[in-house]
């Protein structure tokens, strides 16, 4: 399973590893990328960790980044409408 | 407004081959229910690659106006929120960057030619989990997003806010999904990367 059984906390992951935890927290994962991200999951312990680190990261900006939602301006909407109206 | 550009488009789009007959109201209905509710997002959006109120705001009302004129392109109850998503990107692109005070462009096809070459690296990741530490970063997550080049920003928008999938992107973007997938990948690590060293700055490690 490449590289990722070194135990030294400087250690890389697999390039597989890293790609398919970004598919699974994008909800993109395949029944084999589940398979393989199980394989993974059960057998290292940095694994786990990277995942966990990962997942709470991507949580993490996505709740910021929907707090910091810029709102639309009063009567964009509605200008928009009018200009339909006299198009159609 | 480059009409013969959008035709184009269009024309190119998948989910828009066959012209539809739709009568003035049937044109004004699907106006109404299925394009005007993604206006907040739409909105956000414009406002992301601009950073400048008016210019959002002219860049959502043009790309309203383009789908109303091409609405044949579209069927109606598939997929409008990405079908204006391409429009306003392709509108920003052709219209709006050359006379906005945007940054140069990144050449993401370097940036990705050295993803595609780096080993990933692991060091990027940070620890998010600390509740204080994810209440002391307040706008740097903005000023982060901000701060990446706009190809960049897009794919974390148009990912980690609006939830558009891969494949939806790739149809926006007019880029390959594996594309999709390493801008994105290349995306959040840079994210990462200043927030992990705003988060040293403040004695986190």
């Amino acid at each position: 399973m490449g590289n990722n059984t070194e135990t030294s906390r400087n250690s890389r992951f697999c390039d597989e590893f890293v790609e398919i935890v970004q598919l699974i927290l994008d909800g993109e994962a395949s029944e084999e990328h589940k398979n393989r991200f199980n394989d993974y999951f059960m057998k290292c312990g940095h694994c786990i960790s990277y995942y966990n680190l990962e997942s709470s990261t991507v949580e993490f900006l996505k709740k910021k980044i929907e707090q910091e939602k810029t709102p639309v301006p009063d009567g964009l909407a509605n200008e928009i409408l009018s200009k339909i109206q006299y198009m159609a | 407004m480059n009409t013969q550009q959008i035709n184009t488009q269009t024309a190119n789009d998948p989910m828009s081959d066959n012209k539809k007959n739709y009568s003035e109201k049937e044109k004004v209905a699907i106006f109404e229910n299925e394009f005007m509710p993604h206006i907040d997002s739409m909105y956000n959006f414009a406002y992301k690659l601009t950073f400048d109120e008016e210019e959002a705001k002219d860049l959502v009302q043009d790309t309203y106006l383009k789908a109303f004129r091409f609405i044949t392109s579209f069927e109606k109850g598939t997929n409008a929120k990405a079908w204006l998503f391409r429009i306003l990107k392709n509108s920003f692109i052709n219209d709006y960057r050359k006379k906005s005070k945007q940054p140069a462009k990144v050449d993401y096809q370097e940036v990705e030619t050295y993803y595609n070459s780096e080993n990933t690296d692991q060091n990027l990741t940070i620890d998010l989990r600390s509740e204080t530490l994810q209440n002391r970063i307040g706008d740097e997550v903005t000023n982060a997003l901000n701060s990446l080049g706009v190809d960049f920003r897009i794919v974390i928008i148009l990912c980690d806010l609006e939830g558009f999938t891969y494949e939806e992107m790739a149809k926006i973007l007019d880029i390959p999904i594996g594309t999709v997938r390493s801008r994105l990948h290349r995306a959040r690590n840079l994210l990462k990367e200043k927030l992990r060293k705003y988060a040293q700055s403040m004695g986190y490690k």
